[in-house]
């Protein structure tokens, strides 16, 4: 074990990933969210006003403190960040690859389109809900990830895997063939 | 004496190894930089940075807690530092041929799944991804699939509309000008 790998165990036992850290992210978090939009009211300070900051200290602190009593809650926090921390560290390799086809001109997002926009934004949502889905319990033994997974692969040729697939296909086909005829319109 | 005759960078990387650098500080500046940049940009707490820069050191922090995600993490990096040196690579070789570095036309599209598979091949080798189902594919499956491939192939080629002008050539053509860079060659 590392020097720092040392500090970091210390850090574990004595409670800092478990208490101090999602008390100061919840938080800091709903602090900040409370300072802009601005829900508990404005105070006026001359021609400016300001968002209620003692009030938001102590809604956000009630909070914080409600969700580090909450030890569950607290064990998804610490199993699900690190996994969009990587998430996130993926999705940056995947835009530097990307930058090495792009034009100098015009920045990536520009470059990418609408259409990679809103694809690589759904992917994200369903990648973050994933991660949720697989820290969440079902049980004492498995996520709810896991649970479906499970299920889906135990149950594929049954009714109810079956009659899902075939719903979603019969939408997206409804959607495809909708949608074809407002682009040749707008070609016209 | 040399004033650098005793120096050895295998010695101060192993030393900076050894001392937890690779596993704890790199990741940990890494996740809060792109953090705190995404959150900057976005705004999602107004102009506060304090808050930006609190919650970008939570995350790293609850980062380097898990010891094992910072382990796949320090499998994946190397590996996307490679793929990255490949396409420089690749890059130079052409540019000796083309005007320039930029790549219009398809070569974008064909970038971006270039990319995915660079970044699933990265992820699935650090995390030794045991693909399901893989190993049990069969010649027969193979076959059914390009049977397939090539019935929707060919429903394509006939449902397709004609594109005036250009034959199989000429498109050849837009697709090697899209290298010299643009949306056609220079």
């Amino acid at each position: 074990m590392t020097v720092l790998g040392n500090a970091i165990e210390f850090l574990q036992d004595f409670g800092i990933f478990d208490v101090v850290l999602p008390f100061l992210l919840v938080f800091a978090v709903v602090f900040g969210i409370l300072e802009k939009t601005r829900i508990l009211g404005e105070e006026k300070l001359g021609k400016e006003s300001y968002a209620r900051k003692n009030l938001n200290a102590i809604v956000a602190f009630v909070i914080g403190m409600l969700v580090v009593a909450a030890t569950k809650i607290v064990g998804v926090i610490n199993e699900a960040l690190p996994k969009i921390s990587l998430l996130i560290v993926v999705s940056l390799s995947f835009l530097i690859l990307l930058g090495f086809f792009v034009s100098s001109e015009k920045g990536l997002y520009e470059s990418l389109g609408k259409k990679w926009m809103t694809f690589l934004m759904i992917f994200m949502f369903i990648a973050v809900i994933l991660i949720f889905l697989g820290t969440i319990p079902a049980n004492e033994k498995q996520s709810w990830l896991g649970f479906a997974y499970d299920y889906v692969i135990e149950f594929w040729s049954g009714t109810l895997v079956a009659t899902t697939v075939l719903l979603i296909v019969i939408i997206w086909a409804i959607i495809w063939i909708t949608r074809g005829d407002t682009g040749r319109e707008k070609k016209e | 004496m040399a004033v650098f005759e005793n120096i050895d960078f295998n010695f101060v990387v192993d030393s900076f190894a050894d001392i937890g650098g690779f596993d704890v500080v790199l990741p940990f500046l890494l996740v809060f930089a792109v953090t705190f940049a995404v959150l900057t940009k976005i705004k999602l707490f107004g102009d506060k940075k304090k808050i930006d820069v609190l919650v970008s050191l939570i995350l790293a922090a609850f980062l380097i807690s898990a010891t094992d995600i910072v382990e796949l993490l320090v499998a994946f990096l190397p590996r996307v530092s490679m793929i990255i040196l490949v396409l420089l690579m690749l890059i130079l070789a052409v540019g000796v041929f083309s005007g320039g570095s930029e790549w219009g036309g398809g070569w974008l599209l064909m970038g971006a799944i270039v990319a995915i598979i660079a970044v699933l091949w990265a992820l699935g080798a650090a995390a030794e991804w045991d693909v399901p189902l893989l190993e049990d594919i069969t010649e027969q499956d193979i076959g059914t699939l390009i049977v397939i491939g090539v019935f929707v192939l060919v429903i394509w080629l006939i449902v397709r509309e004609p594109k005036s002008g250009g034959s199989f050539l000429d498109s050849l053509e837009k697709l090697v000008g899209g290298l010299k860079g643009g949306k056609s060659g220079r």
